[in-house]
């Protein structure tokens, strides 16, 4: 079960990539991690000396009422580096 | 003034994600950075097969 969705994550990624064809001018490399979204993110983020965060104001939870979701915030509070919240 | 070239860009691979994937892949494109694409499984707390496994102990 455990496989199956690891599986199925890097399924949508492909496809999610698929969707962009300037990806193929651009070195991009995928990652998967297990845990909290923010903290996972975050982690990510100090590994791989990340110096700029891309995200998402809002996710699949999609609460329109809200303008910045929780883990889009909880990464701003979090990094170290510049944060490009988009809409 | 900032010169990226490290961006990483969490999905969770919906609509606002596409969004941000694509503006990352144009900043990317225009600085010739490396675009590091992260989806975060969510740890459960317990898995099925765990759960299972204690519901066969369990009797």
């Amino acid at each position: 079960m455990e496989d199956s969705r690891l599986a199925r994550a890097r399924e949508n990624l492909q496809k999610q990539l698929g969707k962009f064809p300037q990806a193929k001018e651009v070195e991009v490399i995928a990652d998967i991690r297990r845990g909290l979204h923010y903290e996972a993110i975050l982690e990510e983020a100090s590994q791989r000396a990340i110096d700029l965060i891309v995200i998402a104001s809002l996710g699949q939870s999609g609460i329109a009422k809200y303008l910045i979701g929780s883990v889009a915030r909880n990464v701003l509070k979090g990094s170290k580096c510049p944060v490009l919240l988009t809409k | 003034m900032l010169k990226p070239t490290k961006i990483l860009v969490p999905t969770d691979f919906s609509e606002y994600s596409d969004r941000a994937l694509r503006q990352a892949l144009d900043i990317a494109r225009q600085y010739g950075a490396t675009v590091y694409i992260l989806h975060v499984l969510r740890e459960e707390m317990i898995t099925l097969k765990s759960w299972v496994i204690l519901q066969m102990h369990g009797r």
